[in-house]
């Protein structure tokens, strides 16, 4: 401070009036104050031109000069010269413009003839200080500015009455420049009618002086919604210290969450594909596990076919041999019977002696038994039979052959009239079949599969043990490429734990010599490798199961339904 | 009518005695080779009208018997029996050989082997007889 007071002054003189230069000279040179140079012009060009050339502290401005009058002259050096010390030097007269000029950017204002040495002296040193803690001011301002204006993020100051008192260049490009002085509901939200949000953290930061942090959806102004991250925390308080006003500071997270929500997405999609992969993964090992069992199963069908016909062959002899031994035992009993009447002593010990050996021999029982010993054998034959049947049917691998169109309705219908004797004391039937079903596929083979689950549905009501019948539903309808045909009963259902073992050969719940466990893995062969199709099952314990089978429907139909279609959306 | 021969061809002994027990009350003349070889000879000794073989067979298939019989004795009908039912391999029997009727192995007795055997016969005698009739005719408007 000591420098400064001890300073010297470089000082300019603008005035017209050569008595009032003379005046100001001499009242300097009495004020003691220091000073460097004095140097005086007449005119606004003059002076310009002087102050581009030599450097000065302060100018001494009558405003009134023979090229540019009051303000005028002012701003002209203020402008240009920011940093000059401006004191005018006025008449009497003129005293409001004075006023004027000090918004103006000058420090001081002198009335000419009322002021001494002393005076000016005092306004030179106060009007130079002054100046130099406005620009100070000023810089720490712009400096503040700067600061404000560099943050990225959307910078407002709301007020107790929810009006923007400031904005920064972010805020602005994003919501309009003209949003200072409106309401922010108004900016943000695009509600004119007032503040629709009964949560909101700016008003909550304005009742409870707290950092409040929220994410929200914001329309900007071309109506485009974003998702922004916001803080509040209050600037202002007031007397009482409440809070008067809150800057909020928010970051445009649309990107980010449109990201996260794309990965989400994403996420879910490769869930989905990953869901899908297992699905055909174990469609895979099911197909690759029947082909390599239809393998196996060819081959001893084969095998077996020979040794079983021959001896099967052969029992079917033996039958006829043992009816005629049982009618030439016939022809013999008659001639004992004939011998004993007539009471030949010759022969009574041989008979006896027959006789005895008959018993011993037990040939009553024989005799008796030996009907059911070939019914049950025959039995057995057939039971073989029918497995090396099944063992066959794996081994028809040929695909497309005896394609033809076929009503799945009249599927249904013939195997019903097949499957009838073995369902009706157990089940009731219930159809419920759409108008027609044509499907692309091989009668013989569908029919098969029909009767395989028709008869499995009567077996679980059967094994459920119940008094009264169960229900069989069988319902057909067509959905998208899909002839679909649904049958579900209420049987005893499947276990949650063997539900994925049913199409698996060789697997049966049903007691020996009940079931091959070929049936439904056949059905599954047929249906999906040969017929292109799918066979879904559904089960709950004690409630049913319920098996769907989809075909391909034939290409006629598939057209049909597109154009109907198409003919609706339209 | 004549007594018809029948020659039953299959390289398992036992399938030819099941067989010969099972026609017991057939009223046929019944010959029997366990090869194809061995049919041959015998077509060649004996008067034969009806052939059942079977398909698998070491050496010589029945497929390739069949051939050979349906060129050298056209008038014998000609029946498979075999477990060989592969859809290829019926078509191509049926194509190539000619066969009457094809018996899959096992066998039903009573309800298949035995009546096929009778049509077999009886499609057979209608052939001669329609032979027979083409000769006459043949001679009488010679």
């Amino acid at each position: 401070m000591e420098a400064e007071t001890k300073r010297s002054f470089r000082i300019l003189i603008v005035e017209d009036d050569q008595i009032d230069v003379k005046l100001l000279k001499r009242q300097l040179s009495q004020s003691r104050l220091p000073v460097t140079k004095v140097e005086q012009c007449e005119c606004l060009k003059e002076a310009l031109e002087q102050l581009a050339t030599e450097q000065y502290d302060v100018v001494l401005l009558d405003m009134n000069l023979p090229d540019s009058k009051g303000l005028e002259t002012l701003t002209a050096i203020s402008s240009k010269y920011p940093h000059l010390t401006i004191i005018n030097v006025t008449g009497s007269s003129d005293e409001g413009t004075a006023l004027r000029a000090l918004a103006n950017g000058s420090q001081d204002y002198l009335i000419k003839c009322r002021f001494d040495p002393y005076v000016l002296s005092k306004s030179i040193q106060y009007s130079v200080e002054r100046k130099k803690n406005e620009l100070a001011l000023l810089e720490s301002t712009g400096k503040l500015n700067a600061m404000l204006e560099a943050i990225s993020d959307h910078m407002t100051i709301i007020d107790v009455n929810l009006s923007i008192i400031r904005a920064n260049n972010t805020a602005k490009a994003t919501f309009g420049d003209d949003i200072v002085g409106k309401k922010c509901y108004e900016v943000f939200h695009h509600d004119k009618n007032g503040c629709m949000k009964n949560h909101c953290a700016i008003k909550e930061a304005l009742v409870d002086g707290k950092v409040h942090q929220w994410e929200s959806e914001v329309t900007d102004k071309n109506g485009q919604k974003r998702q922004f991250c916001s803080t509040a925390n209050v600037v202002f308080w007031d007397q009482q210290g409440k809070p008067e006003a809150v800057i909020e500071i928010s970051r445009d997270v649309t990107q980010t969450k449109e990201a996260q929500k794309n990965l989400v997405k994403a996420n879910k999609e490769l869930e989905k594909a990953n869901r899908e992969m297992k699905m055909m993964q174990s469609q895979l090992v099911q197909n690759e596990k029947l082909a390599s069992i239809g393998q196996l199963a060819a081959g001893v069908a084969h095998e077996m076919n020979t040794p079983v016909g021959f001896v099967a062959s052969n029992f079917v002899t033996l039958r006829k041999y043992i009816v005629r031994f049982q009618a030439m035992f016939g022809e013999y009993e008659d001639l004992i019977n004939e011998i004993k009447k007539h009471k030949n002593k010759k022969y009574e010990d041989k008979i006896k002696a027959i006789e005895q050996s008959w018993k011993e021999l037990r040939m009553d029982f024989i005799q008796e038994d030996i009907q059911s010993l070939f019914n049950e054998s025959s039995e057995g034959f057939e039971r073989v039979t029918s497995i090396i049947q099944n063992l066959r049917d794996f081994s028809h691998i040929d695909k497309g052959e005896d394609f033809d169109e076929y009503d799945l309705n009249k599927a249904i219908n013939t195997t019903l009239k097949v499957a009838k004797n073995e369902i009706k004391y157990n089940a009731e039937i219930q159809t419920d079949l759409c108008e027609t079903l044509p499907v692309w596929c091989n009668k013989g083979q569908v029919n098969q599969v029909f009767l395989n689950i028709l008869v499995n549905a009567a077996q679980a009501i059967k094994s459920k043990e119940q008094k009264e019948k169960g229900n069989i539903l069988i319902k057909t309808y067509a959905r998208d490429k899909w002839g679909v045909c649904e049958i579900s009963d209420d049987g005893t259902g499947i276990p949650p734990h063997i539900l994925n073992k049913i199409f698996d050969p060789f697997f049966t719940t049903k007691p020996a010599g009940k079931g091959t466990g070929l049936g439904l893995s056949v059905s599954y062969d047929i249906i999906v490798n040969k017929q292109n199709g799918q066979l879904l099952v559904e089960s709950q314990v004690d409630k049913g199961t319920k098996f769907t089978i989809k075909l391909p429907l034939s290409r006629k139909e598939q057209e049909e339904k597109i154009l109907v279609e198409t003919s609706t959306d339209g | 009518m004549d007594k018809r021969t029948i020659l039953f061809v299959d390289d398992e002994e036992k399938v030819l005695k099941s067989l010969r027990r099972g026609l017991l009350d057939e009223h046929y003349d019944m010959l029997f080779a366990t090869s194809g070889k061995e049919a041959l000879r015998i077509l060649e000794e004996n008067e034969v009208h009806i052939i059942v073989t079977d398909m698998r067979m070491p050496e010589m298939s029945g497929l390739e018997l069949l051939r050979v019989v349906k060129e050298k004795y056209p008038r014998i009908v000609r029946i498979a029996l075999s477990g060989y039912t592969w859809v290829a391999t019926l078509l191509k029997a049926i194509n190539e050989g000619e066969i009457y009727k094809f018996i899959t192995k096992p066998w039903n007795l009573d309800e298949n082997l035995i009546s096929v055997l009778r049509e077999a016969v009886e499609f057979y005698n209608q052939q001669t007889a329609q032979d027979a009739l083409l000769e006459e005719a043949n001679t009488i408007q010679e």
